[in-house]
């Protein structure tokens, strides 16, 4: 079982640069988390005796990653659902003018996706680029692992490497704000993983704080994708950036 | 006394948890948050200096510098919160915004451990992002004849703000976790030099420095209203980070001794941040709150060089200046918001303000700056030289977009709404100057704290 955490978290990531599908990318998230408490649990010693010899370093990240992943997957389902109606935009009331606006900005953005679905070569240019960014990703992550050794192990630090790599990668290369969401999600795992390859323990009060962060980082990205969604019916980057100075 | 400690960190995140149970309430929420505010001042007053156990792992320290910060990021919130109140309505969360952000100085000011003070920064950055995407909806303007579109800025300004911070917080982490590591075993030089790395990097994320200020613009931007969050960020927030910092340092002495080259790659890796954010600044012209945003990238670059120059003039040059933020930053932003009315008053505060951050007389920022051009002076004559251009800089960007406005002709057109602001401005003006001719009390307070570590030239 050890000598699977590593590779796992490895596949994590490329499935996290690779794929945009929300159903596919969030239960990656996840799968990283509990990866990362599995490790926790190997490189820490037991705590808490419940029946069973339990680290409660390794729960936290655990039951920080179920309560993250599925506040994302609940906010994309409603998302994706159309539960949030346009009109209203932070609880305040439309007037006609301002959903005129809307829609035609909704318009705008469903010829987009259209024109670029019709594009073959943004097709092919969607996976081109993330396979060259994780073929970077690995080329870095073992470079660093061989000139700045942290742990042990040579794979758990490549893996520390490429987690770390591959959620800058996923922010570089998102479209859409579920893809930052989870980038910057996988960067703060980073911490717990450096933590776990070093061996060190930092304390309940910082691993509490450290979990609070998260969520609470996750519950307002959920809230920028459902007031987004709410105005725009899409979670483009490209039209939120578009016109920005 | 712990308990009371506590307080003064519970307090205000407990009104901003009001604040969002209450939205729809105005009053409340304001009550609610002046309550905690002055519960927070009296709870500071009373406590004596130290250091004060919780439990093994939560240790909380106080002295007259923890003091001066949270009572100085008080001045930004509330001038935040009274502008909120009377003049521009800035979304139902914004309230709990600023009770998040001064809840966030108080830990960071307070609580030992800097794991904790980092993600306490992160918490306020988060809530800066929310309240910046709930805003009221402003209709942006088009053209003639065309209908009005909901703008999307916010979101940009929100996701840039946020992802940086997040970036921030992890170069922070990493440096912490590398520095426990580093302690534990002294012998690994290089260790040190990644730790020193990762400290400058989130630092100058967390403060703005060119070219690490991408999100700074966009919060002050005046597509975005009355910039009031930048000022939360800028005020409050750049205080706690450069106290943050000066714990940090002043409590491992390593790596600011151990690291020499490290220390003046940073150094001057500040000062080109400072030269950079003047230039920038300077091509601005017309458009005068980018050119305030540069003038505060600029200002961030002196910040950096500060700490990282390991001298105790440096350090109380850059603690000073954070302290004076406080009232530069809603100075400028007041008046900037009341100068279209033509206001005399308003043009009044531009100027102080501008002379503050420029760091000239006869303001508290001259005060600060001379400690910086002693620091630099102490380092060589290519150093100061290179701080004196910077600041020469960001007076050549101010004179140029600022100077213009102060000599406007419009005739004054004061609403009943804005007087309460008219009278913040002469306040925190008069207090700009009061402690101008005389900052012996706060400087002697800070000298005295930084000297008293001992290990710094």
């Amino acid at each position: 079982m050890p000598n699977l955490i590593a590779p796992g978290l490895i596949l994590t990531g490329v499935l996290l640069v690779l794929l945009r599908d929300w159903r596919l990318t969030i239960p990656a998230l996840l799968a990283q988390y509990l990866l990362l408490g599995l490790l926790i649990s190997i490189t820490l010693p037991a705590d808490l005796r419940l029946g069973v010899d339990l680290n409660s370093s390794a729960l936290i990240e655990a039951a920080t990653g179920l309560t993250v992943t599925l506040l994302f997957y609940l906010t994309a389902r409603a998302a994706v659902r159309s539960d949030i109606t346009s009109q209203t935009y932070a609880g305040q009331e439309l007037d006609e003018f301002q959903q005129a606006a809307l829609r035609r900005q909704q318009r705008r953005v469903n010829r987009d996706a259209v024109e670029a679905r019709a594009n073959r070569r943004a097709i092919v240019g969607e996976y081109l680029l993330p396979v060259a960014a994780l073929l970077i990703c690995a080329t870095v992550a073992y470079s660093l692992s061989q000139l700045y050794p942290l742990g042990q192990s040579l794979l758990n630090d490549f893996s520390f490497y490429w987690v770390v790599l591959c959620g800058l990668f996923t922010l570089l290369l998102a479209h859409d704000l579920i893809k930052i969401s989870l980038g910057l999600m996988t960067l703060l795992n980073g911490l717990g993983l450096l933590l776990a390859n070093l061996g060190q323990r930092p304390g309940l009060l910082v691993e509490g704080t450290q979990a609070a962060v998260a969520i609470g980082l996750a519950t307002a990205l959920s809230y920028l994708w459902l007031t987004l969604h709410a105005r725009l019916r899409s979670l483009n980057l490209d039209e939120v950036l578009r016109g920005d100075d | 006394m712990t308990i009371e400690l506590l307080a003064v960190i519970a307090a205000p995140a407990l009104a901003a948890v009001l604040a969002i149970a209450f939205r729809r309430q105005p009053l409340v929420q304001v009550v609610a948050a002046a309550a905690a505010l002055l519960l927070q001042l009296i709870l500071l007053a009373l406590v004596a200096d130290g250091q004060y156990s919780f439990t093994i792992e939560l240790v909380l320290r106080v002295g007259p510098v923890e003091r001066f910060f949270i009572a100085a990021a008080d001045i930004p919130i509330v001038a935040a919160l009274l502008y909120h109140a009377h003049v521009a309505d800035e979304g139902r969360k914004f309230v709990a915004v600023a009770m998040f952000c001064s809840a966030a100085v108080s830990a960071v000011a307070l609580v030992g451990d800097s794991f904790v003070a980092a993600f306490a920064l992160l918490i306020a950055s988060v809530a800066i992002a929310v309240g910046l995407v709930d805003e009221p909806l402003r209709v942006a303007e088009t053209p003639a004849g065309s209908a009005p579109l909901p703008p999307v800025r916010p979101f940009a300004a929100a996701l840039r703000y946020l992802s940086l911070s997040v970036f921030s917080a992890v170069a922070l982490g990493f440096a912490l976790i590398l520095l426990a590591r580093y302690s534990s075993n002294p012998d690994q030089s290089g260790l040190l030099k990644v730790t020193f790395a990762f400290l400058v990097v989130g630092l100058a994320l967390r403060l703005g420095a060119a070219p690490f200020h991408l999100w700074l613009p966009s919060l002050l931007n005046p597509a975005r209203g009355s910039g009031l969050l930048g000022m939360l960020t800028v005020g409050a927030l750049s205080g706690a980070a450069t106290l943050f910092a000066a714990h940090t340092l002043l409590d491992n002495p390593p790596l600011l001794l151990q690291d020499q080259f490290g220390r003046t790659a940073a150094s001057a890796g500040a000062l080109g941040s400072a030269i950079l954010g003047g230039l920038l600044a300077l091509g601005q012209g017309e458009r005068r709150r980018r050119c305030l945003a540069y003038l505060f990238i600029s200002d961030a670059g002196l910040l950096l060089f500060g700490l990282v120059s390991g001298t105790a003039s440096g350090f109380s040059a850059s603690l000073a200046a954070a302290l004076g933020y406080s009232l530069a930053a809603p100075l400028l932003l007041l008046s900037f918001n009341l100068i279209d009315g033509g206001s005399l008053i308003a043009r009044a505060g531009l100027l102080l303000g501008g002379l503050t951050l420029v760091g000239l007389v006869p303001t508290y920022g001259f005060a600060a700056r001379w400690l910086l051009y002693t620091a630099a002076a102490q380092l060589g004559l290519g150093w100061l030289l290179a701080a004196l251009t910077a600041v020469l800089l960001m007076l050549a960007a101010a004179t140029r977009s600022f100077v213009p406005l102060l000599f406007d002709t419009a005739q004054p057109t004061s609403r009943p709404s804005d007087r309460l602001c008219l009278i913040m401005i002469v306040m925190l003006g008069a207090i700009i100057i009061l402690l101008g001719i005389y900052p012996a009390p706060i400087l002697d307070q800070i000298s005295g704290w930084v000297t008293a570590r001992g290990f710094l030239p």
